[in-house]
């Protein structure tokens, strides 16, 4: 059975058809055309698939697509700014060897991102707490760690 | 049976749940939905109906009246933790809520899915047992208020009847002097679920313990109590060598599993441990030496 | 040590902004048009005969556009013994055997119709375990060879084996001698990006294949057996790699779901995909070995090793892949690290019905390192000896030749030991019994490619455009690791242009020079040497073009400089007498004559003199090949005895850890790792290769463990398989590299990609005995097992350690 639902996507209405058993992932990934979200599980144990969901970090490979209706969706497509330019918390990932194989990147970055949103000064503790979510085997974290670090101290400097 | 004849359901009322619960034959109550989507795509479940809660508002949020802490079902893990009667009350619970999986499924998982999803590792219904809360059970026409330890019936499966839909938890404000805890091993520092834990709670009277709950999770099928553990330290002075005796008690009366995750022996040596441990910390929060 | 301009210096990676952007491809986002999705049918048996399949109902099934078996399908053999089928026929040997497979239009489909295949077994005895499956009577995994000749038993018969010097004569100089057993699990390499393949024919009937693979022309090798196996004698494969999700190993084989994928795009003529879920990446694909080792080695009374004695039984699984080949590199820890002379080593291999396995990042060096680096602490023990003492006096040195023939051309592995000593404050911290311990262990491996092939070599092609910019051809795998990071750089520094101007294509079996694989460490350290020998030929080109070129142009340079700046007096130079080949420079881009001034108009650009040669009569375009086979040798594996690289890898890690006796926790306080290194080429990549490559030998010493009850996985998931979080390396790491300048290296340098992995779990294991007193010799080192030995220990002794560690939960 599908159903016609509409939502804010980086910060554009947009209509899609979607059925009772589909997930976000799959409308983000599908019809909408946006793989920059990856799928590492399928069950809300990698987190490369988060993406911001009213200002929250959500898995959105366990979110019911349906349930998506009226409300605001960031994806790591809609981090980028104009002229194709990262945005600080990505050049943070850059410029700090924070990426290796980069499959869970963007999962990782909308993570850093939800925290630092809502905590523009975070300490190392609660950058590995806001990320233990996102599984990454090949960096070992310290740099994605620093990477978020950075980032912070940029946006404070700029703000 | 084919997931795209699935027939998705978004009542605006709990009446209209109500009627479709009984209406309907093959069906399922979606909270958070981060267990059902999963279950369904691995084959795991199998449903012809889905009736998703998360348009009906009443079912969210958190409010003291009297002497009474409501939780709605569909309150979400993160509101647990960050909400400040939970806090303020019962600490126990907002760690024990904390201890759970990644910041992006707190956002999604709801109490009464932690509760109505039955795991013998749930981290949210040892707390919640200890401090006595009750459930409120709704459906057409009728309300039953049970506490929260006769709720389970064994793994993934509760009293709950197919009518009846879990709507609210009921948290007793806990007495003066009483503190809270919950302690739970866990194979690697984050996300992962309980090989055992223990919730404790001691009241204290005139620097003796007037009342004392331990219950134990991931050790037996469903959460359940250490009675004999539980009624040893009544009238006791708080002491190491008494909390020491009682977990030992508890370790006695956990029946755990050998499983992937832990052989029983393990399980059983980690009850001792955490039961000292969650009765050190909540005795602390009773003499208000913690928060 | 040279001073380079690129090399050496912080550089972000070339592919990191895309990758940050969410812009790069992994096969999990490609489409091609028409594409089907293909979906495999597993066994439900660890040991069974196939009795029938039917797969009537699925074939009804709307969507499904093929269905296949060994029954309507051409026999494809694979495997490094060609052991294995794509599809089973007569009998399955392990639960995950590909017995079916569908192509329909969506995944759901394909799913759905996968479910509706009915097979019939008629189950056989299983066997689960190397002793098992070696006992006299036990019944045959496979009944005949590849030859068709019958086998009598479940052994392989690949042969590892080593002798040196008198092991009765290094017993009896032995003052001290120990002799224990270590195991190592089943380990899965996790990629985030799960394995996959999309394979399209074109009407000519040659195959396309896009591939998670770390060989594309092994691969392609491969595939053209296959495609000569399905009636398509003479047909071509061309594999091409998209961006990888993580390797790890795990592509160094071909597997059946990609002979599958093949078998489905030319029945239906469509390009198919399959990709595969998390369940099935961790329960159909195949993980790192499980090994049991013994170990016996003894020491004179100055601490000096006498012998060494090392016999390894591993189990191969049902099928057997490149993997099998780990004690080819076992070889070099068991005779090679430390000095030691009178050695015997000898691996055996045995078929069981369990999940056949891999190659994994270290392959066998982290199995025998565990192994080796445990018992080389406890006869330090027994010996009385301080465990890095032991190791100092015991330390490899540079110039020796080793009992396997291994030429170590630097070493570093002494200032690694002293350096992780320091950092960890041995002295003070070793032996203090409160809870909390320090341990170290070393490793050596391959850092000069490794010969495990005929051909050890690697190719490059780099081609000039007409604005200056270089494209390379590199048939090495970028998987993450940074290899396309470090060969840019290489080509910059060699060549003279900017790292912008250099680009690296995409891994294509169709454009890109032969190269055995990217495995062993030997990705940056092939690639750099070619990128500095090709670099060498075109530049020469350059010059000898330059030698015409430059003097008309810096001739019409200093016109329009006298234009701009009226009266200005250029320095005595005679640029068209010195214009000469062997006079030039090329930096950033730019001609120089080496020993003028450095005017501005006295130095041609690069771009104009590709232009000025190539629009032109007779005009040329630039291009330069090389083909680079390192200096070292196929060993005899059955003697145990050959140079197999050109140079040698080094490296000590040390740990801190506090053990929690109540619940058997084991926490990290402390990680320093320190290796030779060579020469640093990235230093940003390379932290990253160690820190990853830490936290992946975290995971092997405390959590990993790939769960097999008869046969079968029970923890196909993140949930129950646990690799570290961002919680579990919360603690500092100090990083420290040797720089040893290797003559065979690239600007010095070795390969590093996998030691990082290797001496983790060995140090974490000593920091534990030094912590509490209790010996691990299983891994990984759980809570559980702590506690269990700790309870032993208790037992034993009548003092217990009462005091208690609190750690919030």
């Amino acid at each position: 059975m599908k159903t016609e639902i509409s939502f804010q996507l980086n910060g554009e209405e947009v209509t899609v058809m979607a059925e009772a058993h589909y997930r976000l992932i799959d409308l983000l990934r599908g019809p909408l055309g946006l793989t920059g979200t990856k799928e590492g599980c399928g069950e809300g144990e990698c987190g490369a698939c988060t993406v911001i969901v009213n200002g929250r970090a959500v898995n959105s490979c366990l979110y019911p697509a349906l349930e998506i209706e009226g409300k605001s969706v960031t994806t790591i497509e809609g981090l980028l700014g104009p002229r194709n330019r990262p945005s600080i918390l990505q050049q943070g990932f850059i410029d700090h060897g924070a990426i290796q194989c980069g499959f869970c990147t963007p999962g990782m970055i909308m993570s850093a991102k939800a925290l630092l949103d809502s905590n523009p000064e975070p300490s190392e503790e609660e950058i590995r707490e806001a990320l233990l979510g996102n599984l990454c085997r090949c960096t070992g974290y310290v740099q994605i760690v620093e990477a978020v670090k950075k980032a912070a101290n940029e946006l404070k400097r700029m703000s | 049976m084919t997931l795209s004849n699935i027939v998705y359901y978004e009542p605006r009322t709990l009446t209209e749940i109500f009627k479709l619960l009984k209406g309907l034959n093959s069906v399922r109550v979606m909270a958070g939905g981060t267990d059902l989507l999963v279950d369904l795509k691995q084959g795991l479940i199998d449903t012809r109906n889905i009736i998703s809660l998360h348009k009906i508002r009443e079912l969210k949020g958190i409010e003291k009246k009297n002497n009474t802490i409501k939780i709605g079902a569909l309150t979400s893990i993160q509101e647990i933790i960050s909400n400040s009667l939970i806090n303020q009350h019962i600490p126990a619970l907002a760690d024990a809520a904390k201890s759970m999986a990644s910041h992006q499924v707190r956002s999604l998982a709801t109490i009464g899915g932690n509760i109505c999803s039955a795991v013998p590792s749930a981290d949210l219904p040892p707390p919640l047992i200890a401090a006595e809360a009750t459930v409120d059970l709704k459906c057409l026409g009728s309300s039953r208020e049970v506490p929260l330890s006769d709720f389970f019936r064994g793994p993934r499966e509760t009293i709950c009847r197919k009518e009846e839909l879990l709507t609210s938890i009921f948290i007793p404000l806990q007495p003066p002097n009483t503190g809270m805890s919950y302690k739970k091993f866990t194979p690697r520092e984050a996300t992962a679920l309980a090989v055992a834990s223990v919730a404790a709670s001691l009241t204290l009277k005139n620097g003796v313990i007037a009342k004392a709950v331990i219950v134990l999770g991931a050790v037996a099928p469903t959460p359940v109590m250490a009675l004999k553990a539980s009624k040893s330290l009544t009238t006791k002075e708080p002491s190491e060598d008494s909390f020491q005796e009682t977990a030992l008690t508890a370790k006695e009366e956990s029946k755990p599993i050998s499983d992937i995750r832990g052989s029983i022996w393990f399980r059983k040596e980690l009850i001792y441990v955490l039961t000292r441990r969650a009765l050190d910390e909540a005795l602390s929060r009773a003499q208000g030496k913690l928060e | 040590m040279k001073n380079f301009r690129y090399i050496g210096k912080e550089a972000p990676r070339p592919d990191s902004a895309d990758k940050a952007a969410g812009k790069a491809h992994y096969i999990h986002d490609l489409q091609r048009p028409g594409m089907l999705y293909g979906k495999i049918k597993f066994s439900e048996h660890p040991h069974a005969r196939i009795k029938h399949i039917d797969t009537s109902k699925a074939e009804r099934l709307a969507g499904v556009r093929a269905v296949i078996t060994a029954n309507n399908t051409p026999e494809i053999r694979f495997g490094f013994l060609r052991d294995n089928l794509a599809l089973k026929k007569d009998k399955v040997r392990q639960y995950r055997d590909e017995i079916a497979a569908v192509a329909a239009i969506d995944p759901d489909i394909a799913e759905e119709a996968i479910d509706l295949i009915e097979v019939e077994y008629e189950p056989l005895p299983g066997l689960f375990s190397p002793e098992e499956a070696m006992k006299k009577g036990a019944p045959l995994i496979h009944d005949t060879d590849v030859q068709g000749r019958p086998r009598t038993d479940n052994l392989l018969s690949l042969q590892f084996h080593h002798e040196s010097g008198n092991l009765g004569d290094g017993k009896r100089a032995s003052e001290y001698l120990i002799e224990r057993e270590y195991s190592t699990p089943l380990v899965q390499q996790s990629c985030l990006g799960t394995a996959g393949c999309i394979a399209e024919f074109d009407m000519n009937n040659n195959l396309t294949i896009w591939a998670k693979t770390q060989i594309p022309f092994l691969a392609q090798r491969d595939f053209n057996r296959a495609l000569s196996d399905m009636g398509l004698q003479g047909k071509n494969s061309r594999v091409i790699v998209p961006t990888l999700g993580g390797g790890f190993g795990s592509g160094l084989d071909t597997h059946a779901y990609e002979y599958i994928a093949i078998l489905l795009a030319f029945q239906t003529g469509r390009p198919v995909k399959i990709v595969y879920n998390r369940e099935e990446e961790f329960a159909y694909l195949s993980p790192r070995q499980s090994t049991q080792s013994r170990i016996a080695q003894g020491c004179d009374r100055n601490g000096k090793l006498t012998f060494r004695e090392v016999e390894v039984l591993q189990d191969n699984g049902a099928y057997t892949s490149w993997g099998a080949t780990y004690p080819s590199v076992m070889m070099l820890p068991a005779t090679s690290l430390y000095r030691v002379s009178n050695i015997y080593f000898n691996a055996r291999l045995v078929y069981t019905n369990n999940t056949y396995c891999q190659a994994m990042r270290g392959y066998g060096n982290p199995e025998l390192n565990w192994a080796l680096e445990s018992n080389m602490d406890e006869l330090a023990e027994e010996a009385g000896i301080d465990p890095f003492e032991f190791r100092m006096i015991n330390c490899n040195e540079p110039g020796e030749t080793t009992p396997m023939g291994l030429k170590v051309s630097t070493c570093g592995l002494k200032e690694c030991l002293e350096s992780v000593a320091q950092k960890l404050d041995w002295k003070k911290k070793h032996k203090k019994s409160n809870l909390r311990g320090v341990g170290m262990a070393s490793l050596i491996h391959v850092g000069g490619g490794g010969r495990i092939y005929r051909s050890d070599a690697s190719g490059l092609i780099l081609k000039l455009d007409d604005f200056g910019n270089v494209y390379a051809y590199h048939g090495g795998v970028e998987m993450g690791q940074g290899l396309h990071s470090v060969l840019t750089l290489a080509i910059a520094e060699a060549l003279g242009v900017r790292p912008e101007n250099v680009f690296i294509n995409p891994t294509d079996t169709g454009t890109c020079p032969w190269d055995i694989g990217t495995h062993a460490s030997r990705g940056a350290f092939m690639a750099c040497n070619t990128a500095i020998l090709a670099a060498n030929k075109l530049r020469d080109k350059i010059f000898e073009l330059a030698e015409e070129v430059f003097p008309k142009e810096v001739e019409k340079n200093l016109k329009k400089f006298r234009e701009k700046n009226p009266g200005y007096n250029p320095p005595e130079f005679d640029f068209k007498k010195e214009a000469k080949s062997d006079c030039f420079e090329l930096q950033d881009g730019f001609i120089f004559i080496k020993k003028g001034p450095r005017e501005a108009w006295l130095r041609l650009e690069l771009a104009r003199l590709l232009r000025a040669v190539h629009f032109r009569n007779q005009g040329q375009m630039l291009t330069a090949e090389v083909f680079y086979d390192p200096p070292n040798v196929l060993p005899d594996f059955e003697k145990g005895f050959g140079n197999i690289s050109a140079t040698y890898a080094y490296g000590t890690q040390g740990a801190e850890v506090e053990v929690d006796v109540e619940t058997g926790e084991i926490r990290i306080l402390h990680l320093v790792a320190a290796h030779d290194v060579g020469k640093v080429l990235n230093p940003l990549a390379l932290k990253g290769q160690i820190y990853g490559a830490l936290a992946q030998g975290v995971g092997y010493a405390l959590y990993e463990e790939l769960q097999s009850q008869q046969g079968k996985i029970m923890n196909p998931n993140f949930r129950d398989y646990k690799i570290p979080t961002a919680l579990d390396m919360d603690f500092p790491i100090d990083l420290e590299f040797i720089e040893t300048d290797d003559s065979f290296g690239p600007f010095g340098a070795k390969g590093v990609a996998e030691p990082g992995l290797v001496p983790t779990a060995p140090a974490i294991a000593n920091a534990i005995f030094d912590a509490v007193g209790v010996r691990i010799r299983d891994l990984p080192i759980t809570p559980q097992k702590v506690l269990v030995a700790l309870n032993k220990l208790k037992q034993s002794q009548e003092t217990p350690r009462r005091k208690r560690v609190n750690k919030g939960t």
